[in-house]
């Protein structure tokens, strides 16, 4: 009875498991489907949007720039894409 | 122990490594720019930055609690060089004056942290320039960099190289760089104060990213970097108070540090309201124990007139270094000391305001853009992710102006 039970036990832990397992096999591909329109190619014709200033990555450099100087002055991360250096370490 | 009023230029450092952080060549990978810049660009920009001054309940009684201001000047070319190739020139030359963090004590009645600063006594002028050369390929381009950053004392140099590759009819785009800065600190005063009379550090930075065009109406970045440094990474200008000597000791750090960033960027255009949103997020890890996390927020939203409206939000939060005492009961084995409020945790709010009005075919027939900007930066311990034991009482708060007039030729 007890090892019945024991097994029951088992089998429900194991059923959760696989239930949790299908759900992030589920999130996984829902995310993945997110992420099909990464796969369109939008042809030179159809960029009139990505071509505008705001949609730049440093839609304006010198606040960007101004920005990294204050922050990384004031903080412990360095600036933007890459990792800082140079200066005196103060931070 | 020294007298506040006697300490000079300790935010000379400072001017001088955000000079360096700016001057970085490199490190930000430009995405869906597929060729030269086709005319000459001027932008030009003063900014005025001040410091909220020292609570009362932060700072020694009675003491004078300013804080720091700049007057900063930038401006940037870029210009056109023969069919496949540009250049850009970026400068700034500021004006850094007042008072900056120097020391922390135990209170003598409740033994709570107060803020000893170093006195009004800074006057520092600062100027940095930094060369961007970039050829184009067909389906990516390479770039040189080459700056510098001058002060009294401190002196620095950078280059770089960069390359980008696109594929799949350029909606991918890979970049990489490296880059090396070598720096040279003379403090003032060093005999006078016991510090450090001359000392120097290198670093080397690398990135790898990929942009991506996603739909016709948005794209996103995704970039690597890791930097390292060798040498004097500590303050000069900054002490440590242990109680067991009562006394101070000067700022000391590991001298070599490992850092890790990861940058998101992702951008989207909502054609119904005519409005862009920008929305980016920076995981940066170090081996000096600090984590931080950044999230910025921005909508560019264009209304009748050219004019465009830009609200924004930052928030930011970092975890301690390893070896970062607000107050020190005795030293530690290692000989690191600090309690450099940047070291500590806390978090930050910016919340700033934009408006730009472009005007074409202006005198000459050229074409202008005006900017106004206004930001306020909030930093406290409540702020943070994790909570915080015992809040840094140097941490800083501050608002910045601007004003862009740029010009396309």
């Amino acid at each position: 009875m007890t090892e019945t039970t024991t097994r029951t036990t088992t089998h429900a832990a194991a059923r959760a498991t696989t239930r949790r397992s299908r759900k992030a096999v589920a999130l996984l591909f829902a995310a993945g489907l997110l992420a099909l329109p990464g796969c369109t190619v939008v042809k030179p014709w159809d960029r009139d949007m990505l071509s505008r200033q705001d949609m730049a990555f440093d839609a304006d450099p010198l606040e960007t720039s101004r920005r990294n100087h204050v922050y990384f002055s004031k903080e412990a991360t360095p600036p933007g894409g890459g990792a800082g250096g140079g200066g005196c370490g103060c931070n | 122990m020294k007298h506040p009023k006697d300490t000079k230029r300790a935010e000379g450092a400072l001017g001088a490594l955000t000079a360096s952080a700016m001057a970085l060549p490199g490190l930000a990978p430009a995405a869906l720019a597929d060729g030269p810049v086709e005319e000459t660009s001027w932008d030009n920009e003063y900014s005025y930055y001040r410091e909220d001054g020292l609570r009362p309940s932060k700072g020694v009684p009675g003491a004078d609690n300013d804080r720091m201001e700049i007057h900063s000047y930038q401006f940037r070319v870029a210009t056109p060089v023969g069919e496949r190739s540009d250049l850009t020139v970026n400068g700034t030359y500021e004006s850094l004056s007042g008072a900056s963090p120097w020391f922390v004590l135990p209170d003598p009645v409740d033994g709570t942290p107060i803020q000893v600063m170093s006195g009004s006594t800074i006057d520092e002028k600062r100027g940095d320039m930094l060369a961007t050369g970039a050829y184009y390929f067909d389906q990516g381009s390479i770039n040189a960099s080459g700056g510098f950053s001058i002060e009294t004392d401190y002196y620095s140099g950078n280059i770089g190289l960069g390359a980008e590759r696109s594929f799949n009819d350029k909606n991918t785009t890979l970049s990489i760089g490296a880059s090396a800065s070598f720096d040279w600190i003379r403090p003032t005063d060093c005999n006078e104060f016991d510090r450090i009379c001359s000392e120097d550090k290198q670093s080397v930075n690398a990135f790898a990213g990929i942009s991506q065009i996603l739909t016709r109406h948005s794209a996103i970045q995704s970039t690597l970097g890791f930097g390292y440094s060798d040498g004097f990474l500590s303050d000069p200008y900054k002490r440590a108070y242990i109680d067991s000597i009562g006394s101070t000791i000067r700022d000391s750090r590991p001298d070599d540090r490992k850092q890790f960033t990861w940058t998101t960027k992702y951008r989207h255009h909502v054609s119904g309201f005519n409005g862009t949103a920008h929305i980016d997020y920076k995981l940066y890890v170090d081996d000096w124990g600090i984590n931080s996390h950044t999230l910025d927020l921005a909508w560019y939203q264009s209304i009748p007139w050219q004019v465009q409206i830009v609200p924004s939000f930052r928030y930011y939060s970092q975890s301690q270094a390893d070896f970062y005492e607000v107050l020190y009961q005795t030293p530690r084995n290692d000989g690191n000391a600090s309690s450099d409020f940047r070291l500590s945790p806390y978090g930050a709010i910016t919340y700033g305001l934009k408006l730009t009005k472009d005007v074409e075919d202006w005198p000459g027939h050229l074409d202008w853009q005006f900017a106004l900007s206004y930001e306020r930066y909030e930093s406290d311990s409540g702020l943070a992710f994790q909570s915080v034991d015992v809040e840094n009482p140097g941490l800083v708060s501050f608002r910045i102006f601007a004003a862009r007039i740029s010009v396309k030729f």
